[in-house]
């Protein structure tokens, strides 16, 4: 006869263990760590605004974060809310505002040895210093940032900032040099966001070579990545250059479709200056092709508003 | 012959013991966040009256919660009536509650109701024994109020005041030998004016003057005239401000009806915002436990890292 005692009882004490184990182990987080979970959040949430292109509501979030940072002697935080504070100035084109974040953010980070965190406010100021036209300072800022990305020992760290020395000699109209930090930043590019980048400006070296097959494999591939990761301003970027890759072989109307989609994901970022540039090579392309297409809603759109 | 569980018997004990351990640890969780499990020590207090209080009203300490009122009841103590109140104050905040700590009951200014505020002991007194009754003070009542108002100092004020007014009486009589003086200068000089005497006696009783004031009386019935013409113009007008008026107070109606309304309203706002902060407080509280339990930790999606942003803007020619 089957004993249904010694069966109820394995059951019985499986179940008072995991009891056990799950009121012993369950506990409230501790107080510092909360604050930190919060700042976390804040910051987390600033930077899906930002990358909506609501900067005033990002720029709350930052101040939040910041503020708790600061309220609870937290100064990696505060470095690195400074640093997203002065992205937001960066993007709003305060340069002035977002050179004195960066600065202190890169204060912070050297003082607490976060070299990967001041690598990245170096390459900022790089920014900075390449929208104020001042290449000089540009290329001083780049080298920090190397310096600061060799202590860090973070190979990503490292890719990230040759791919901006790769951007920095196709703006200065340097492609050898470029090419030479391509070079480099290849095996080190192991994130998305990376290898979107590191496609995006080979696309761009293959089209100022005159490559515009490779250029239009680069773009397609560095338009896929960033889509992965949704960087809106990426994929804008990735079509518009799809747009100039067709602009360049003739197909016109081909041109017109990738300069459109960049177009309306520019304008739902807010960024007037590039909703310029995409409405401009809009009006070139369908008078060269004559394609007869309607402009209205792009002027209307690219029209600054009453705010 | 064997006996023994069915293969469908043994599904229905797991399904059961499943069912009753998911319950034990959901209730685990809870009462995790509610703080059940939180050691605590039981002191009480005694008031002339209830203030109030209720059952799970909160006790501050530095505009801080350190525990609960657990239980109030009506105990006689020395033939006299007094209602005691029992409280559970978080282990850790019991060492702060010292035999001259006070116990004081506080209204909120606005929102939220009444709790239980006890000042810290000082460090040269001995701690409170669990079960202690701790030394409370009676809020004060508006006659109490008004009783300190009319204090002894304040009513002496009022009789000083009252002698003064009288003293000042008092001179005005002395003064009054000169105003009757006056008078009778007074009555002097008009006798001169009727009697036409002096410059002023003559311009009164010339009739010149009365022919004049009579010229001109005429003239103000002209004027008048003409005002009335211009009236029966503005007649009209003062219909359509009547019509306008009475529009206006329909409106005002309205609106002193809406403010009503308001009102009505306005009254059960602060029941509804306790009742949310409370019901938000509790979630919190309970969402924290859960996601602190580590099975829950475990299985949950992790929250991301924020980062330093990178911008690298993707420049367009």
């Amino acid at each position: 006869m089957w004993n249904r005692v010694p069966y109820l009882r394995r059951w019985a004490r499986l179940g008072l263990a995991v009891l056990l184990f799950l009121a012993g182990c369950a506990g409230k987080p501790e107080p510092f760590a909360q604050q930190v979970q919060r700042i976390n959040e804040a910051s987390i949430q600033g930077d899906q605004r930002l990358s909506q292109g609501d900067l005033k509501r990002a720029s709350r979030d930052f101040s939040r974060a910041l503020a708790l940072s600061r309220a609870v002697d937290y100064p990696q935080g505060s470095a690195q809310q400074l640093n997203n504070l002065g992205a937001v100035a960066l993007e709003d084109g305060d340069l002035k505002e977002a050179r004195e974040c960066f600065t202190q953010a890169y204060d912070l980070n050297r003082d607490l040895k976060l070299w990967d965190a001041a690598s990245i406010n170096q390459a900022n100021l790089a920014t900075v210093a390449q929208k104020e036209g001042n290449s000089g300072s540009a290329s001083q800022h780049l080298l920090a940032a190397q310096e600061a990305a060799r202590q860090s020992r973070n190979f990503p760290a490292m890719g990230r900032v040759y791919l901006q020395w790769a951007g920095f000699y196709l703006d200065q109209g340097d492609p050898a040099a470029a090419q030479d930090m391509l070079n480099r930043a290849q095996p080190l590019a192991t994130t998305p966001a990376l290898k979107g980048t590191l496609f995006h400006h080979q696309g761009r070296l293959a089209l100022v070579r005159g490559d515009t097959a490779q250029a239009l494999e680069r773009f397609t591939l560095a338009l896929g990545t960033d889509r992965t990761i949704l960087d809106r301003a990426a994929m804008a970027g990735d079509l518009y250059f799809l747009g100039e890759v067709y602009r360049a072989r003739g197909d016109l109307p081909q041109a017109w479709e990738y300069y459109v989609r960049a177009f309306d994901v520019y304008a739902g970022l807010g960024r007037r200056s590039q909703l310029d540039r995409c409405l401009k090579r809009l009006q070139e392309v369908n008078r060269q092709g004559g394609l007869g297409r309607s402009l209205e809603r792009f002027e209307k759109a690219a029209k600054p508003g009453p705010s | 012959m064997q006996e023994g569980f069915t293969r469908k018997e043994k599904l229905v004990g797991v399904f059961l013991l499943v069912l009753g351990l998911f319950t034990m640890v959901t209730l685990l969780v809870i009462a995790q966040g509610k703080g059940w499990f939180q050691p605590q020590r039981t002191y009480l207090v005694k008031f002339k009256q209830g203030y109030n209080l209720r059952q799970g009203s909160l006790v501050e300490m530095f505009n801080t919660e350190i525990g609960k009122v657990s239980n109030m009841r009506i105990v006689q103590t020395l033939g006299l009536p007094q209602v005691e109140v029992t409280i559970k104050v978080y282990k850790e905040y019991a060492d702060l509650i010292r035999q001259d700590s006070v116990a004081e009951v506080v209204s909120p200014t606005l929102i939220g109701s009444e709790y239980l505020d006890i000042s810290p002991g000082s460090p040269g007194y001995p701690k409170l024994e669990a079960y202690g009754t701790i030394p409370s003070r009676e809020r004060k009542s508006m006659t109490e109020h008004l009783a300190e108002l009319f204090n002894q100092e304040n009513i002496q004020k009022v009789k000083t005041t009252l002698s003064n007014l009288a003293q000042l009486s008092e001179q005005l009589k002395t003064d009054e030998k000169a105003v009757l003086a006056a008078v009778n200068h007074a009555n002097e000089v008009l006798v001169s004016l009727t009697e036409a005497r002096g410059t002023m006696g003559m311009l009164l009783m010339q009739k010149d003057l009365y022919t004049r004031m009579l010229q001109g009386l005429t003239h103000l019935d002209q004027v008048l005239v003409e005002a009335k013409n211009l009236t029966g113009e503005l007649k009209p007008m003062a219909e359509n401000l009547q019509v306008f008026t009475k529009s206006m107070t329909v409106q005002v109606d309205t609106v002193k009806a809406i403010l009503a309304d308001i009102k009505a309203g306005s009254q059960d706002f602060p029941g509804l915002m306790e009742a949310a902060t409370d019901t938000a407080r509790s979630s919190k509280e309970v969402m924290d436990a859960i996601k602190a339990n580590p099975l829950i930790r475990l299985t949950a999606p992790k929250t991301p890292q924020s980062q330093s942003i990178h911008v690298e803007p993707r420049t367009l020619p």
